[in-house]
């Protein structure tokens, strides 16, 4: 296994240094390269802060040893189209991305409405509410309307992204999203009694 | 002032909002004067009175300035 996992870093470092096609090497030379914000090859670049920017191509004829890499070494790719430019997707651990998104929190604020007689969450940070004649009843359904609001969020992610208040909310649905039970839910939102 | 839930619901459907059925309940959503408004209306709020902050909150996103507003704009419905 431990071999293994040493033959895989080797070529991964072979395909980041650019020897795993010839045609990388040549196009690396182009005169443009100085003009450019990016350097390197068409198809394996590396932008002004040093992250390379793999090809579709690349990255589709290498994609276990560029996740094995990503997981294990906490390397993050960005792919795209090198050639004609535009966005890129990155490719990051999950492990990490949650350790990223946990800047995101939750202040849930409970309060009692002497008015209603009833207890009342509000998250402001997603526009969640949840109400009920005890604490307890109030938490379970902020909990329900929450998942509601995220699967929504998912749903029509197109349009929410379009829009500025909703696309701040992003982060915050994400690490929502990444929550496998009810508990490790109420932990994020800061609602563990 | 407060409202009942199934008062807001009936002012969502009068402002345009759609209904999107959830497992737990009904989410509202659309434009309200150019705004985007989500509201989450849980099945088991339907006969209870919205919480006063939680009220306030939907209040200025449905575009009311005041209580009294909404409830002129719900007796108009």
């Amino acid at each position: 296994m431990k071999k293994e996992n040493v033959k895989r870093n080797r070529e991964i470092d072979n395909y980041e240094n650019g020897t795993i096609t010839k045609k990388e090497g040549r196009q690396g030379d182009s005169k443009d390269e100085s003009r450019s914000l990016v350097k390197g090859g068409f198809m394996n670049m590396e932008n002004i802060g040093g992250m390379k920017i793999i090809g579709l191509k690349d990255f589709r004829n290498n994609v276990s040893d560029i996740i094995f890499k990503v997981i294990n070494n906490f390397q993050v790719v960005l792919t795209g189209n090198v050639k004609k430019g535009g966005p890129t997707v990155s490719i990051i651990s999950t492990d990490l991305l949650e350790d990223i998104l946990e800047k995101y929190e939750f202040n849930p604020e409970i309060t009692y409405d002497e008015e209603t007689k009833q207890h009342e969450i509000s998250l402001k940070e997603i526009n969640a509410f949840g109400s009920g004649d005890t604490k307890e009843e109030a938490i379970k359904i902020v909990l329900d309307n929450v998942m509601a609001l995220t699967e929504d969020f998912f749903e029509d992610i197109e349009l929410y992204m379009r829009m500025d208040p909703q696309k701040k909310q992003y982060p915050y649905f994400m690490r929502i999203s990444h929550c496998k039970t009810e508990s490790e839910l109420l932990k994020v939102l800061n609602l563990v009694q | 002032m407060t409202t009942s839930f199934r008062d807001l619901e009936r002012v969502c459907k009068a402002l345009g909002l759609k209904g999107i059925p959830k497992t737990n309940g009904m989410l509202w959503k659309g434009f309200v004067k150019g705004k985007f408004v989500r509201i989450m209306i849980h099945k088991h709020s339907g006969g209870k009175d919205v919480p006063t902050g939680t009220f306030n909150c939907y209040l200025k996103e449905l575009g009311f300035s005041t209580a009294q507003e909404y409830n002129e704009f719900l007796n108009s419905i």
